[in-house]
């Protein structure tokens, strides 16, 4: 349970009051801390590599655009989980109505210094991509804030908007699924690298 | 699988992308253009704005309800019982209570009307639906859009 404000919620607000009064640098600085969370957020929920970028300034964008109505009591780190969702879910629409389809796996390279540990990792990151891409969106941003970003439940539901209850069903719902899904999987698979 | 696929995906050595140099500039740039035009009419604006959508609210609530009687037959020239809803804050909680005593109801509910399409509908058990404010309180100035079928 969540007792007060951690560092890093106290610090956020106090860039955040300042990016509304249109300080640059305290924006950026907010940009530095949730870069990464934001486009990690964008690839599980399904977003290719060629479009990620441009997401993420959409969500940075709207982010600045709506601080005068960001309420500094509570995390930082929910609003933008819910502003990257809600961009997440509007490619997803706009990318329906184009009739493209959609993308469950992505394909980045794994360096060539790596170590095979890692390249284990990112090979059984994609096989979890694969199989989220499967869930409904709703489940699998459920899965992603919960498991993935570590999220209690009361945070989901305040990202996405919905009940704490809905977020547990939600959530016990996508792990039974993506349970049968990845281990009935259990056979190596070769998943090819793209770009 | 399953935990072993978990596992490598919670890894921040796998998942750290950033922006380029040259787009974050771009980013922090377009921001700040984005906010240019609230020095000029918008600081005006923006409230009456604000206020519009606050009173939207109940409009659209009324909505609803408008349709939840008129599917359910309740509002018609030769009803003369009026159908019922009620909507109060209990302490830090909302109430939600449909007075027809005949048809079991769905909520639904969502922070953008787009999106009720998809959320999961909670059953309003003998017409009453009840919310802890506590657990999922909207932000501040945020509005939080409510579906009865």
């Amino acid at each position: 349970m969540r007792v007060g404000p951690s560092n890093d919620d106290v610090e956020d607000a106090r860039l955040a009051e300042s990016a509304r009064s249109g300080d640059a640098h305290a924006f950026e600085q907010l940009l530095t801390r949730h870069e990464t969370r934001v486009f990690r957020v964008l690839r599980l929920m399904g977003i290719p590599s060629r479009d990620r970028e441009d997401l993420a300034q959409d969500v940075f964008v709207r982010v600045f655009r709506s601080l005068p109505g960001f309420d500094s009591r509570r995390p930082f780190r929910s609003w933008i989980y819910r502003i990257t969702v809600n961009v997440s879910h509007d490619h997803r629409l706009h990318s329906a109505r184009r009739g493209e389809e959609p993308t469950t796996l992505d394909h980045d390279a794994v360096p060539e210094s790596e170590s095979g540990a890692v390249e284990d990792r990112v090979v059984l990151r994609r096989r979890l991509e694969a199989a989220l891409g499967r869930l409904s969106e709703r489940e699998r941003a459920v899965f992603v804030l919960t498991e993935i970003e570590g999220c209690d439940s009361r945070e989901v539901a305040r990202s996405l908007g919905i009940t704490t209850i809905t977020v547990r069903r939600h959530l016990g719902r996508a792990r039974e699924h993506l349970r049968r899904l990845l281990d009935a999987d259990q056979a190596p698979k070769n998943v090819s690298s793209g770009d | 699988m399953y935990e072993r696929c978990l596992a490598a995906s919670k890894d921040p050595e796998v998942l750290a992308e950033r922006f380029s140099e040259a787009r974050r500039t771009q980013v922090i740039r377009r921001a700040m253009a984005s906010q240019e035009p609230r020095h000029g009419v918008v600081p005006l604006f923006l409230p009456l704005r604000r206020w519009a959508a606050i009173a939207a609210a109940p409009a659209a609530l009324a909505l609803g309800i408008v349709g939840l009687a008129t599917r359910d037959g309740w509002i018609s020239s030769t009803s003369p019982q009026r159908p019922g809803i009620e909507v109060a804050k209990v302490g830090d909680r909302v109430v939600f209570s449909v007075r027809n005593g005949q048809y079991d109801h769905r909520l639904m509910k969502a922070t953008d009307p787009r999106s009720l399409a998809d959320v999961e509908a909670v059953r309003m058990r003998g017409g009453v639906y009840e919310e802890s404010l506590g657990e999922s309180a909207p932000a501040r100035g945020e509005l939080v859009f409510y579906r009865i079928e």
